[in-house]
């Protein structure tokens, strides 16, 4: 079991998250932050929106507003019940459809004429507010987010954990003559009962294959995952990958796992785990403040050349209120990229390297961790070969 | 015409070279893309290309079990990395030099790569041009819906067996998502609800509290199916026995309206309106109905709520999403 954080306290996180991007705001002059991407909202306001397919939240998304020095951000939304109590009235206003020309125009009046930011918007938006000199709002969101309080490190633990517990109540269904699919609708029935908010990435449960060659046609030449999940029966000696993520008070949860269908891990997927969790302790002995995330490359990889993880991910990433985001270790943005990316308390790191033995398919899973001011905690709990005691 | 037909042809009469697309329903549109479901919106970045003048579309993706038929070499890999993404973009052959290219959102940052992908161009709104495809008759999307009707209206049901006092709204969403999945559908059009129906609720966000005996709910059930949505909303009072309740009074009025050339605005003075298929498919208020649109219709009074699809024909409409 991972140890709690702190005791959960919502509306103080909420507090300092304001605080947080209003320190960014100022220390990037940016007097209006508009936030249209529902993650971000979520991070400025707590403002909850039903969970929906990607259309239907574009429609249906909130809209945020906040003024450099404003106690309290403006949320726009059809869905007052999903905004915190404490927020007040005068700064909870019906939605702006921003979908549409005139919703667009309208937001855009409310937004002013100082310095503004912006995460993302559809087309009618970005029309609406034309010539205007925009900043991204990354420069506000970015520093904000890249550590997190005790109480989001807490969410992000509390979420992996209804996800883990979850997964106990789904393994003893991944057997022979099951079809995959079976094991989403198990997953996704567990989550909702135990207490997510959403769910928020469609379930995978993806049968690998024993080689590159074997399985679907690669651009890279590596193993292609993930993959949306078969309607295909399970069978025996199946190498299965797993990776789920749900929803907790805005954070997200990311599980990962390799499981061995019907039969025991025999003496190679043994050693697949093996190495794979070896890796993940290299890196881990320098997972402390000052160190890089070259570092952390450095020492998960082998025999000086090879990487183990797929080169179009990472070895590691940071999550949040989005399933992944910085910090990125190990990604194709480079070594500069990665020598300039320094540990700090409060960032936290998915690990998932990939061990793959082309002929012998290889393993997957998945370990959270979180930067403390003398090494790290556990966020996730320690991956276990073949689900370990979740069988 | 083919559905890509029908977007090049759309593209050519808009003087669009060249389409950048984030939207998933976009590109399912365009290309049959079946990428893993992500809830909520998405930041804007350009993971699906149309080309006028080759008719091809390249796609963002590792491989093409995401995208059956479509060439490989059309396919551009998952990067982390802006230039490698920018590089990849500008060498599809009709990119660079596009004078005008239709976007279906947009970021400050990622103007700046579409400033690098396509220099000259002039960017205006995919949205327009997806509306109007979405608006033509399609032969897929009349048996697609039907299918995602099946299974919508099958999580709607298990929600319904078990509405009885005490139980919570998080228990009746699960069995909804392991109804669809017993379908092979993993994925919603949106996560089910069962709502009181006070007033001043949405009915969207459920609570966390046991429903109680007698008490008015509604509930919603959405599946995205192969790309194709169906959803249906329907009130009951929670008992052993859940016990249905009456449609709103002006349902059968706005269902009988729901003909070939009724004026979407007309049904709006009656209840929510709004196209079914690719998912919220917008309709302006002079927009006519025609044969062969699916309308998703949603009617309230004060006691209840009902929601449906329904497929317009030249006579009565046919609901889709009926037992």
């Amino acid at each position: 079991m991972t140890e709690p954080i702190c005791a959960l306290d919502l509306e103080r996180m909420r507090r300092d998250r304001l605080s947080k991007l209003q320190d960014a705001m100022e220390a990037s002059g940016i007097d209006t932050l508009l936030l249209c991407g529902q993650q971000n909202v979520a991070y400025a306001s707590g403002a909850r929106t039903p969970a929906a397919d990607h259309v239907r939240a574009s429609w249906w998304r909130a809209v945020v507003l906040l003024e450099r020095g404003s106690e309290w951000p403006h949320v726009f939304t059809d869905f007052p019940e999903g905004v915190p109590a404490e927020l007040p009235d005068e700064f909870l206003h019906r939605a702006v459809e921003i979908e549409t020309p005139a919703g667009a125009e309208e937001l855009a009046r409310r937004a002013g004429a100082n310095r503004l930011a912006l995460d993302d918007a559809p087309f009618p938006l970005w029309a609406a507010l034309g010539s205007r000199d925009l900043a991204d709002a990354s420069a506000v969101l970015g520093p904000a987010k890249i550590t997190k309080t005790p109480d989001e490190l807490e969410c992000i633990r509390r979420a992996q954990s209804i996800n883990e517990r979850a997964m106990r109540t789904v393994r003893p269904l991944a057997v022979p003559g099951r079809p995959a699919t079976d094991l989403s609708g198990a997953f996704l029935r567990a989550v909702a009962e135990i207490g997510a908010t959403a769910n928020t990435v469609d379930p995978v449960f993806q049968v690998m294959p024993r080689s590159v060659a074997a399985g679907p046609f690669s651009v890279s030449d590596e193993p292609v995952f993930p993959i949306p999940t078969a309607r295909r029966e399970l069978q025996t000696g199946d190498v299965m990958w797993i990776d789920t993520g749900i929803n907790l008070h805005g954070y997200a949860s990311d599980f990962g796992a390799t499981w061995i269908v019907g039969r025991e891990p025999d003496a190679a997927e043994r050693d697949q785990f093996a190495r794979w969790q070896a890796t993940v302790d290299r890196a881990l002995q320098h997972v402390q403040p000052g160190a890089t995330a070259n570092d952390l490359v450095e020492a998960a990889r082998v025999d000086d050349d090879h990487r183990p993880w797929l080169s179009y991910f990472y070895l590691a990433h940071g999550i949040g209120t989005d399933s992944a985001e910085m910090p990125f270790v190990g990604t194709d943005l480079g070594d500069a990229f990665d020598a300039a990316l320094i540990l700090q308390p409060g960032m936290v790191l998915v690990f998932e390297p990939v061990v793959w033995d082309d002929g012998h398919a290889g393993h997957r899973s998945e370990e959270i961790v979180a930067v403390t001011d003398d090494g790290y905690v556990w966020l996730s709990e320690r991956a276990e070969l073949d689900g370990g005691d979740l069988r | 015409m083919s559905r890509i037909d029908a977007c090049l042809d759309l593209m050519g009469r808009n003087g669009i070279d060249v389409m950048l697309l984030g939207r998933e329903a976009n590109a399912r549109t365009v290309v049959d893309a079946s990428r893993l479901w992500l809830a909520g919106t998405r930041v804007f970045s350009p993971a699906c290309v149309v080309v006028r003048r080759s008719r091809a579309v390249h796609l963002l993706a590792n491989t093409d079990a995401v995208a059956p038929g479509l060439p490989v070499d059309r396919l551009y890999g998952l990067t982390w990395n802006p230039e490698t993404l920018i590089a990849a973009l500008r060498a599809i052959d009709g990119v660079s030099n596009a004078r005008r290219v239709a976007v279906d959102g947009m970021s400050p940052m990622a103007r700046g790569i579409v400033a690098q992908i396509a220099p000259e161009a002039e960017l205006v709104d995919a949205g327009a041009l997806f509306a109007a495809l979405w608006a033509i008759p399609d032969p897929e999307k009349t048996t697609g819906v039907p299918r995602a009707a099946v299974v919508a209206r099958a999580g709607l049901e298990a929600m319904i067996s078990r509405l009885h006092p005490g139980a919570t709204a998080r228990q009746l969403r699960g069995l909804c998502a392991e109804a669809f999945a017993s379908h092979g559908v993993t994925t919603p059009a949106f996560e089910a609800v069962a709502a009181a129906l006070g007033p001043g609720a949405s009915t969207w966000l459920p609570p966390e509290r046991p429903l109680e005996e007698d008490e008015r709910v509604v509930l919603r059930s959405g599946a995205l199916c192969e790309g194709w949505e169906a959803s249906l909303a329907r009130t009951y009072t929670v008992a052993r026995r859940p016990v249905p309740q009456p449609d709103p009074s002006a349902w059968s009025e706005m269902l009988a309206a729901c003909t070939a050339g009724t004026a979407v605005g007309d049904l709006r003075a009656r209840g929510i309106v709004y196209g079914a298929g690719r998912g919220i498919e917008a309709w302006s208020d002079d927009f006519a109905l025609a044969p062969g649109l699916m309308a998703a219709i949603e009617c309230r009074d004060g006691d209840t709520l009902r929601q449906d699809v329904v497929r317009i024909t030249e006579r009565e409409p046919v609901i889709v999403t009926a037992a």
